[in-house]
């Protein structure tokens, strides 16, 4: 056990093999670069490398429903330093989804470059590419385009009603059912809920309506695309899917990959939105079409209006137990909203279910179901926690009253129905992303000791149920708990390609892509500590559709996991192949089929890798275990490449898994409630987390905190306003609020570190859970200290004041 | 017009138009260290000190600067010689995205330069015109309180 | 601010003022200039800088201390006299409003001279019994609160003045935000002198409603004369409630700005029991 600064813990448990690179603080590779200001970000290498190049300004909706009855651009094309005006008119008509998901893609085909008909206040009109930006935004000033307004569909409850205005006429591929504005739909059903429901003891059943709120990134989106010497789009953008979008891309405007390359420089930061093709079909158009650099960035405006937000959703949750607060049946029923496009509207919402439900695996009847509707407001997508958050906002506020009602603590209540070692639960195997899912067997948690120390941080006896009271203020704790997923099972696929250099160093190319996760930090760690080597002798190259292998993307938790697979695998068989020569070398013999044998990325306490009983690596040498005899692994690479048996020292690998380990977490937090002017401080926060083990403790403890951090902004104060006719009003930062470290409380991370045995070097998935918590977490705080129940988010001081207002009359 | 603008130590005689933002000047001039989104002064990653002091360069008049001298986060250290703060925040998990990280650290110099014993509450307060996404804050306050322990120390510059 | 054409660096108030005055509307004095990059006014041309005109000192003298308008907020939190004046109501409001890059640029004359509806410097300075100095044709001093009534455009700000005679009064501030680095979703300022238990002195301000700054005598009148008590404070609010007109806008509703507006006057009442003992 270690203990790391104030306010966090690391605890780890001895059943872990012992590792020098793994599990260290490890300065990040590129965090020299990133502390002084590199010229790293798409903007930065267009600002530096291409002086020229043209700038792209975007033309949006100002109406939310509506058809281009005629659009002039003449005037804007005559404008001086004007190079292109690209509308409906002249683009390709290809139907296409944005969402950077795996193939076949699972959102529908509702999204074309450019349309005449007009969706959301902030809808793609036009773009022009000027020579500069004001040149770019003063031609589409003259750009004159009439509408024909329609009826908009400004609330996801009446989407479905009969009448209500068609969004998606041309029934996309994949859309559930346009006529009635449904996107998508899922049903599952484990037993027969509704009969369970009538014949528990107690069922409990709520409504509960998260909002719409924003990634907000620091970078917004910014894709700049050129011609190489021969023709070839190279394409720079922030993005979390390069191959995603080099096949998006490719789809729309007819190019063939081999005139495509997508690159992927440093990104500032994801979450989430940047799994969308949003602007690289438009500068790689420009491109083709001027034969000259084309760049655009989102302005925060247009980051806010027209790149993507997290589904708001109405949930009904509805649980059966037993007297004794055994659960007997979960029904849930989501009604999402997901704007103009149906970007992620099936798989954010199965995930709902999928990320949720298991936790409670002793209910025998299960029901998910649930209908993601086209409204004419911004599109919803990929965002951190993806629909979980949501879910979990409805099921540990639900079973927080269902605790009140049966007079137990919420701790017990969870502890006595939550998912154990060697359990399962039906709806791993019902419901996937999209389809079917993959049945789980849960292999590692800390979830009792996660509960027992974090109740312990935040003082739980002594504060629960005490409304401990300043004057007209008055405190209360609260909990939540939680599960998320690592990667996607049997479809998320990535692969690592390892190559060792003359001095004995490797250089690791991945396709997995950092987006300021670290990423590549830690896939590093994990292929030195396989190689016996430092992170000196690691070099790494990531997310490089030309030079990298392949890898779905920084999205569903997957990278450490499913990408951490791939770099263990390609570690070890090229750590097979030194050793082939190594022993050639020594002269010692060495069975041929254990160097070819298809490497394994778990560590398995049992079975050890068989080939380790004859070599092993330590410090850059092949160690012999019969003779005790080293070989410099740079001798080997000297003798490959000039001497004996030339040929290159190299390996691709990929990894795809059956598996994807949930981790876990339970969050408390400590309020302080403002009977006068409804404002909820949060005084004091926990999140207790199990992430298998921590490859690199201080970016996992970072990795908490941010998603804690804008988990507590979401509870509280972030939250898009909409005027009458769907047009974003606080389209700013500084109208809409995110926190600034003087918002910020006390946040402690206890991290339990426990090993599982699917993944690599034992690890889980940790970048999305965090953002669960303070939803649930703080309402039921809320709850504790005023006995007021708020049913829909956020708890702004507004919202809060009417409910007190509300119980005292 | 043409100013004289000392960045990073280094006199600039630069020519302008008198309605020129500074962030747009500085990045032009391939100050690219010096990043920025929102142009409304909210985000802080356009932060540069002026006359020691943090400004947000979005919103600056050029011409304003005529005559003052500007730090960016490259005239605070660079690879080969990282300022304390800098490798303070690498050391402690500071860094996710980056995009932020010159703007924090360049207000964290001010701050440093002033009070060289900060609280934790003298960090928010000086820091709070730089907004970060990705890291939740925490591990950037203590990066910059062991930078200035190690400033005060005397084991870096 | 549309396309400049020329930025003109005045060498005094008086050459800063002629400029002004013989361009009219085509020109803009520059204070820390945020404002002016912000919200730009297409007419204008020409900007004036005024930081070599002397007005970035903070003096105390017999009567008043004196905020030249091209101090900063920052500074302005910094000084001395400044955090001694009315309990250092207006020091803590400098060094915390906004963050601390905008506190380094803002300068007083220009939160005055922009007065957006939003402004909380002004309502507060306003609470303090500000004066304000200007020169149009002459140089002349008057209140604040009547300044932002009737101002002139190209009119110069040359300072703020807080009469010495408030400096032992108790100014309070109470801005009620979302973030902390957020505008008030309602703002509250106040100057209140106590002699043995008993208000004596009492001006009271609202802002933040969503509109600009608002004095409200009647509700002082309600303090002066009464015993520092919660009853006096509670009465107080609920005729603030009936007295301050309130808006919506996309922060708040006005019928919860209502709430606010009484809860400050609570406020007050807590801030001034800890005062009096």
């Amino acid at each position: 056990m270690s203990s790391g600064p104030t306010w966090f813990r690391h605890v780890t448990d001895a059943s872990a093999p012992e590792t020098h690179v793994v599990g260290a603080t490890v300065d990040k590779v590129d965090g020299y670069a990133l502390a002084t200001g590199a010229p790293v970000y798409t903007d930065d290498i267009a600002v530096q490398s291409f002086p020229s190049r043209l700038h792209g300004c975007i033309l949006g909706s100002p109406i939310a429903h509506g058809i281009i009855t005629s659009i002039d651009t003449a005037e804007a094309e005559a404008l001086p330093g004007v190079h292109l005006v690209l509308t409906y008119k002249n683009t390709p008509r290809t139907f296409y989804t944005t969402a950077g998901q795996g193939w076949p893609e699972p959102s529908p085909y509702d999204n074309q470059m450019f349309t005449e008909h007009v969706r959301f206040v902030g809808d793609r009109v036009a773009v022009v590419f000027a020579n500069t930006a004001a040149i770019a935004e003063k031609a589409v000033k003259l750009i004159n385009v009439t509408y024909q307004e329609l009826p908009a569909v400004l609330d996801a409850d009446e989407a479905m009603t009969e009448g209500a205005p068609v969004i998606h006429p041309e029934d996309p591929k994949g859309a559930y059912d346009a006529t009635r504005n449904i996107a998508a739909h899922v049903d599952i059903s484990v037993g027969d809920v509704d009969r369970a429901l009538t014949q528990t003891d107690i069922c409990i059943s709520e409504t509960y309506r998260s909002h719409y709120a924003q990634h907000t990134p620091m970078e917004t989106h910014t894709a700049l695309a050129y011609p190489d010497a021969f023709g070839k789009i190279i394409i720079v953008s922030s993005t979390q899917v390069p191959w995603h979008a080099r096949r998006i891309v490719s789809r729309i405007l007819g190019i063939p990959m081999t005139q495509l390359r997508v690159v992927k420089p440093r990104v500032g930061g994801g979450f989430g939105t940047k799994q969308e093709v949003l602007l690289e079909d438009l500068v790689a158009c420009a491109a083709m079409r001027t034969g000259r650099p084309c760049e655009i960035k989102y302005t925060r405006k247009e980051e806010f209006i027209s790149s993507r937000t997290r589904h708001p959703m109405k949930i009904d949750m509805a649980i059966g137990c037993d007297r004794d607060g055994n659960f007997k049946a979960l029904k849930m029923y989501v009604l999402s909203n997901t704007g103009a496009y149906g970007s992620h509207s099936l798989t954010v919402m199965s995930n709902t279910g999928s990320k949720t439900l298991p936790l409670y695996n002793k209910a025998h009847d299960v029901r998910f179901y649930g209908d993601a509707v086209y409204t004419n407001l911004p599109v919803p997508g990929a965002y951190r926690g993806y629909g979980a958050t949501q879910g979990y906002f409805a099921l540990e506020c639900t079973i927080d009253d269902l605790a009140a009602q049966l007079g137990m603590d919420p701790i017990a209540l969870r502890k006595q129905n939550m998912i154990r070692i060697g359990e399962g639960s039906p709806i791993f195997e019902a419901l996937g992303e999209g389809r079917q899912g993959v049945a789980q067997t849960i292999k590692s948690s800390s979830l009792p000791a996660l509960l027992d120390m974090g109740a312990d941080a935040i003082g739980w006896s002594a504060k629960r149920g005490k409304r401990i009271r300043s004057g007209h203020r008055v405190r209360g704790v609260g909990m939540s708990m939680h599960m998320q997923g690592s990667g996607i099972p049997l479809i998320d696929m990535a692969s690592a390609s390892l190559k060792l250099n003359e001095d004995g160093s490797y250089f690791l190319t991945i396709g997995a892509t950092d987006i300021g996760t670290g990423s590549d930090t830690i896939l590093a760690q994990m292929a030195a500590e396989v190689l016996g080597v430092g992170m000196d002798k690691i070099s790494v190259l990531s997310s490089d559709t030309d030079l990298t292998p392949f890898d779905t993307g920084a999205y569903a938790s997957s990278t450490t996991f499913v990408s951490g697979g791939a770099v263990v695998k390609a570690a070890k068989s090229i750590r097979n192949q030194i050793f082939a020569v190594a022993a050639q070398m020594l002269g010692e013999e060495l069975d041929e089929s254990l160097v070819r044998a298809e490497p394994k990325v778990e560590w398995d306490n049992m079975q050890p890798d068989p080939i380790l009983s004859f070599y092993h690596m330590e410090d850059g040498n092949v160690v012999s275990v019969r003779s005790d005899r080293k070989v410099p692994v740079s001798d080997v690479a000297y003798r490959s490449y000039y001497e004996v048996n030339q040929r290159q020292i190299a390996t691709t690998q990929s990894f795809v898994s059956p598996y994807s380990p949930p981790p876990f977490a339970a969050h408390f937090a400590e309020v302080e409630v403002d009977e006068l002017t409804g404002k909820v401080e949060v005084v004091h926060y926990v999140a207790a987390v199990d992430c298998g083990v921590s490859i690199n403790p201080s970016l996992v403890r970072g990795q908490i905190l941010g998603a804690v951090t804008n988990g507590i902004g979401f509870a509280l104060t972030e939250e898009y306003r909409f005027g009458s006719h769907g047009n974003m009003i606080n389209a700013s930062l500084f109208d809409y609020k995110i926190l600034s470290r003087r918002d910020m409380p006390p946040v402690d991370v206890i991290v339990v570190d426990n090993y599982e045995p699917t993944g690599p070097w034992g690890a889980k998935s940790v970048a999305e859970i965090g953002i669960n918590g303070p939803l649930p977490a703080i309402g039921n705080a809320i709850f504790d200290a005023t006995g007021i129940r708020l049913h829909a988010s956020p708890y702004t001081p507004e919202r809060v004041l009417a409910a007190l207002h509300a119980k005292s009359s | 017009m043409r100013v004289s603008i000392t960045i990073n130590a280094v006199q600039c005689l630069l020519e302008i138009e008198p309605g020129d933002i500074l962030l747009d000047v500085l990045r032009r001039e391939g100050y690219v260290e010096v990043k920025g989104d929102c142009h409304t002064g909210d985000c802080g990653a356009c932060t540069v000190l002026l006359d020691g002091k943090p400004v947000a360069s979005c919103l600056m008049l050029a011409a304003k600067a005529d005559g003052h001298a500007v730090t960016t986060v490259r005239g605070i250290g660079d690879q080969r010689h990282p300022h304390a703060l800098q490798k303070a925040f690498v050391h402690n998990g500071a860094i996710q995205c980056g995009y932020c990280i010159p703007g924090a650290i360049t207000s964290a110099k001010a701050l440093l330069d002033e009070n060289p014993e900060p609280t934790r509450e003298d960090i928010r307060l000086a820091m709070d015109g730089n907004y970060c996404r990705c890291t939740g804050y925490e591990q950037q306050i203590e990066a910059v309180l062991e930078a200035a322990r190690e400033l005060r120390e005397g084991g870096f510059r | 601010m549309g396309v400049i054409t020329e930025y003109y660096r005045a060498t005094s108030c008086d050459d800063a003022h002629a400029k002004a005055k013989s361009l009219g509307s085509a020109a803009a004095y520059v204070g820390g200039g945020v404002e002016l990059v912000l919200r730009r006014n297409p007419e204008v041309a020409t900007l004036i800088d005024l930081s070599r005109c002397g007005l970035g000192r903070i003096v105390k003298t017999a009567e008043a201390l004196s905020l030249g308008a091209q101090v900063t907020l920052a500074a302005i939190s910094r000084n001395g006299d400044v955090k001694a004046y009315a309990g250092g109501s207006l020091a803590y409001l400098a060094g915390h409003i906004a963050h601390n890059n905008l506190r380094n640029m803002i300068t007083i004359g220009g939160a005055i001279g922009r007065n957006q509806p939003w402004n909380d410097i002004v309502p507060h300075l306003i609470a303090l019994g500000a004066y304000v100095e200007i020169q149009d044709d002459q140089e002349r001093v008057m209140p604040l609160s009547d300044f932002i009534r009737q101002r002139e455009p190209g009119t110069l700000i040359l300072g703020v003045r807080l009469p010495l005679v408030n400096a032992d009064l108790h100014g309070f501030l109470w801005r009620f935000t979302r973030t902390q680095q957020d505008i008030s979703l309602l703002h509250c300022s106040a100057l209140i002198g106590v002699q043995e238990s008993v208000v004596s002195a009492a001006t009271i301000v609202y802002a933040g409603r969503p509109g600009g700054t608002v004095l409200y005598p009647k509700v002082a009148a309600e303090l002066i004369g009464r015993p520092v008590k919660a009853e006096t404070f509670l009465h107080a609010g609920d005729v603030a409630a009936q007295a301050v007109e309130v808006g919506d806008d996309l922060r708040a509703s006005g019928s919860y700005r209502r709430e606010l507006v009484r809860a400050a006057m609570v406020r007050l009442g807590e801030e001034m029991a800890g005062v009096a003992q």
